[in-house]
């Protein structure tokens, strides 16, 4: 009975969206090069504007231990807020912070992703694309357990056991870090 | 057939013998009584002006400056809901605060909130400006933030403030009803225990005004036509001339309502000076006409009515044409609303002036002779006449020193004006008790100053590490200037960011429009030329009071900007300053038309009188009541503000219909004391009719309706001494053409 209600409430906050697949969509990344989404299947994809870029870090290193080397996080900054003359320097800025890590950050500057996957307006988004390069819906994440735990129910592939305070603890504070 | 004291016993003449007859002898005053009435409805439906949009100068420097900041950063004359507790960051009164804002937001008409919950602080993340939720922080940063404190939390944490930001669609009247549902959500979602909450802003200012008027008038026009009603009777003696010169005055205004109902004219402030207009012209020709019939009846004339008409029509037309024309001749003001006051307030001048003739010749004939003649025997009747007459021979033989004296009451009048202080200060006006007054002086007390005051500066270029470095220097200046009791620039993010780390200020700056780009534009906009550069904000608040002293401080910061950023395009922007470049466009708009008018004045009596030395006379006695009155206004400390102004408008409407009934008397008579004891009972009359009606304003609990009423009292006082004593002095003997 308690799985049915939970079930239920996760399915009210999960948005209905109608989508289109990704395909043929192509975006710069962070390194200048660019990226075709055709391959963007049965994944989850972050899409957050770079103020939430905090929040969106924190999401990212609990999800990714979940989400396991086989099914990375899509991640797509929403640059619509950005000029064309800022373009080139938060490009920069992200590939410096970013460094040698293995990551790629796709950059929407003119809303495509949003608009082809009808997501709503939201700081911070995550989309769960199917098998068919659909949206299963998306949902707004802060960083903690239950909407964390909101993220994993969009790709039910995914283990679904909801996240303890344990998962959130991995995060640790980078030494750069300061509060000024 | 008898005669009534040699009268002939005819059916014709107004004023004769009531005559046995039918029903017929009725129907013009039934058929005037019904004109009257069918105005009612059209009247009813006029529509009255709640914003001040006619006033204000939509292409004046500071409306401009207004729209710019508004295009950039949104609107500054929202709300704010002040919220004073012993602790407001206490969780129960955080979580009302989160509430409410949550509910205001939904309100229709709200662009959008800035609170303790929706402010964002600005942490480093790998060393970028990262916004965080200013509440996530630990409670003395929250206290002593730079970006905050004093404008959405007090440094004693007991008052925390919602400022609410309008949709550019919000107009007056959405104004209003956003009020309402804001006071109705306050009232409905009351603070925790302990806590208390007030609603405050321009808006709420602005409609406080209306409720304090509207509680006024309640009070003051039904008093004012009592204590009219009272002089009416005890000047004329008879309860149905007493009621005739009410119905007079109120089938007037309706038709001047009517009309502007079916003109679709909203009336606005200025315009709602038309009543009093009406009134005393009204009241003051509907005593000419029954003087007039008095003296004719007793005359034994055969035919008192024609002989009434034929005694007033002359001068009522004159003085009803000259007064149209003094009215009009404020068409020539700069603003469309005194241009606006000019076309309607003739037209009401000629409706109040029509139908006390109008009501004369339904009723004259209805009413028997001792009706007209009792008002003989009364304190306004003949005895008054001599002594007038006795005070005007008097000024006649002692011209010189009356002369002299009005010489140097002239001269004392003109260096009192030199000392006329401009101002206005409307939140002191409101009744103490009122509720806006008292948020407003609690807001500005305990958190934050209730009146956005923004500078803009377009360097026309993008921000230089100079610029910063000149901002910072300009944010302290404004700081430190008592005229300001918070502001905010871009170098405060910067300082927020920059902590002690030695970081350039420019980087720093660049950095927070990459990553923390809510407060960057909260401070740098697009550029004011629409070109290249970028607009710096400097984001200050007033403390609400006297409008002179806000805008002089945001004309000390517009100097300040461009001194400091020597070549940029500055603007400064404050509702104070779009109030002080209004007055400071009508007053002079009014002098400019009271010129006019006078002018025209002279030129119809000159016209009508042939007499040159007449014609100018009128100039004197119509401006120096005025000079006089607005002479006393630095003696009582009342500031002249558009209203103040306005009033002049009113008073010489009456003060020039009283002007040419005296010329005109001197004109007719040889010896000026028998010009005075022809006319100066009758004006006497209507000068204290008046003057009592409007005293009755004193009691109002809006300073300006007690000024308003207390100042047109002053005004219709000093224009019949005038009147009395300066017309028979400077004609002397009014000589007969």
């Amino acid at each position: 009975m308690m799985r049915l209600l939970l079930a239920v409430a996760l399915c009210a906050t999960l948005s209905t969206v109608e989508s289109a697949p990704l395909d043929e969509l192509v975006l710069p990344d962070h390194r200048g090069g660019t990226c075709r989404l055709d391959g963007v299947r049965d994944r989850l994809l972050m899409y957050f504007r770079t103020g939430e870029r905090v929040v969106a870090k924190r999401c990212d290193q609990v999800l990714a231990k979940r989400l396991g080397p086989g099914r990375p996080l899509v991640r797509v900054i929403d640059g619509r807020e950005y000029p064309p003359e800022d373009r080139a320097t938060l490009t920069r800025r992200i590939a410096d912070a970013v460094g040698d890590e293995p990551v790629t950050f796709l950059l929407d500057w003119d809303g495509a992703v949003a608009r082809r996957l009808a997501l709503p307006e939201a700081p911070l988004l995550f989309v769960g694309i199917a098998a068919d390069g659909r949206a299963t819906g998306s949902t707004p994440c802060s960083f903690d357990r239950d909407s964390l735990s909101r993220v994993l129910a969009l790709l039910p592939a995914l283990d679904q056991t909801a996240f303890t305070a344990d998962d959130l603890a991995i995060i640790k504070r980078s030494p750069k870090d300061a509060r000024p | 057939m008898t005669t009534v004291r040699g009268m002939p016993a005819r059916n014709e003449p107004p004023g004769g013998a009531p005559q046995p007859g039918g029903w017929h002898r009725y129907l013009p005053l039934l058929l005037l009584i019904a004109a009257g009435l069918a105005a009612v409805p059209f009247a009813g439906r006029v529509v009255i002006a709640n914003g001040n949009s006619s006033w204000t100068d939509a292409q004046g420097p500071s409306a401009t400056a207004l729209a710019q900041v508004e295009s950039r950063f949104g609107r500054q004359d929202g709300f704010v809901i002040m919220v004073s507790a012993a602790d407001v960051l206490a969780a129960p009164v955080v979580a009302w605060q989160q509430r409410l804002g949550a509910a205001v937001t939904t309100l229709p008409g709200v662009a959008g909130i800035d609170s303790l919950a929706t402010a964002q602080d600005v942490q480093l993340d790998e060393g970028e400006p990262v916004p965080v939720a200013l509440l996530a922080q630990p409670r003395e940063r929250i206290l002593a933030h730079p970006l905050y404190r004093n404008l959405l939390i007090a440094a004693d944490g007991r008052a925390a403030g919602i400022l609410v930001r309008l949709a550019t669609t919000v107009d007056a009247d959405a104004g209003i009803a956003l009020e309402q549902r804001l006071r109705k959500l306050l009232a409905s979602t009351p603070p925790p225990s302990g806590a208390e909450a007030v609603l405050g802003g321009l808006m709420c200012q602005q409609q406080a005004i209306n409720r304090a008027v509207a509680a006024d008038q309640r009070l003051t026009v039904p008093a004012s036509l009592g204590l009219l009603a009272l002089v009416l009777l005890s000047v004329l003696r008879d309860l149905r001339l007493a009621a005739l010169a009410l119905l007079a005055v109120g089938g007037a205004l309706a038709w001047t309502f009517a009309a502007l109902a079916l003109a679709g004219r909203p009336v606005d402030a200025i315009l709602g000076l038309l009543p009093p207009l009406v009134m005393g012209i009204g009241v003051a020709t509907s005593l000419h006409l029954a003087f007039a019939m008095a003296e004719t009846v007793s005359g034994c004339d055969p035919h008192p009515g024609r002989a009434a008409l034929r005694r007033t029509v002359m001068p009522l037309l004159l003085a009803t044409f000259t007064t149209m024309a003094g009215v009009g001749g404020l068409w020539w003001g700069a603003v469309p609303a005194v241009r606006d006051f000019a076309l309607w307030g003739a037209l009401a001048v000629l409706l109040a002036a029509l139908w006390p003739f109008l009501l004369l010749l339904a009723t004259a004939p209805l009413l028997p002779p001792a009706t007209w003649t009792r008002l003989h025997d009364g304190w306004a009747g003949r005895r008054l006449g001599r002594f007038l007459g006795r005070i005007a021979g008097g000024c006649v033989r002692h011209r010189r020193w009356v002369l002299a004296g009005y010489g140097v009451a002239i001269v004392a009048g003109l260096l009192a004006c030199s000392r006329l202080r401009v101002d206005a200060d409307f939140v002191h006006a409101l009744p103490a008790d009122d509720p806006v007054r008292q948020a407003h002086a609690a807001i500005d007390s305990r958190l934050t100053g209730t009146l956005a005051c923004d500078v803009l500066i377009d360097p026309g270029h993008a921000p230089t590490a100079a610029d910063l470095a000149a901002l910072a220097t300009l944010t302290a200046a404004l700081r430190a200037d008592p005229g300001f009791v918070h502001v905010l620039s871009l170098t405060d993010a910067v300082e927020l960011v920059r902590g002690g780390t030695g970081r350039e200020a420019l980087a720093v700056a660049a950095d927070l429009r990459l990553f923390a780009r809510e407060v960057h534009q909260r401070f740098v906009g697009p550029s004011l030329s629409n070109g290249p550069g970028t607009t710096l904000r400097l984001q200050a608040r007033q403390s609400d009071g006297s409008v002179a002293e806000a805008s002089a401080a945001a004309r000390r910061a517009e100097a300040a900007a461009r001194a400091a950023f020597p070549g940029a395009t500055v603007a400064v922007a404050s509702g104070a300053l779009l109030l002080d470049e209004t007055t400071g466009r009508i007053v002079p708009a009014i002098a400019q038309g009271l010129v006019v008018s006078l002018a025209a004045n002279v030129i119809l009596l000159l016209i009508f009188l042939r007499r040159p030395w007449l014609a100018l006379a009128a100039l004197p006695l119509a401006g120096l009541p005025l000079l006089f009155t607005y002479a006393a206004l630095p003696a009582v400390d009342w500031p002249l503000d558009i209203g103040i102004s306005m009033i002049a408008c009113v008073a010489l409407g009456i003060i020039m219909d009283d002007a040419i009934h005296m010329t005109y008397a001197l004109h007719r008579h040889a010896d000026a004391a028998e010009a005075a004891r022809d006319i100066g009972p009758v004006l006497t009359a209507a000068c204290l009719a008046l003057s009592l009606a409007f005293s009755a304003c004193a009691f109002g609990g809006f300073s300006y309706t007690r000024r308003f009423g207390v100042l047109l009292a002053t005004a219709f006082i000093v224009g019949l001494i005038v009147n009395l004593t300066l017309a028979p002095a400077i004609l002397r003997k009014g000589e007969k053409p």
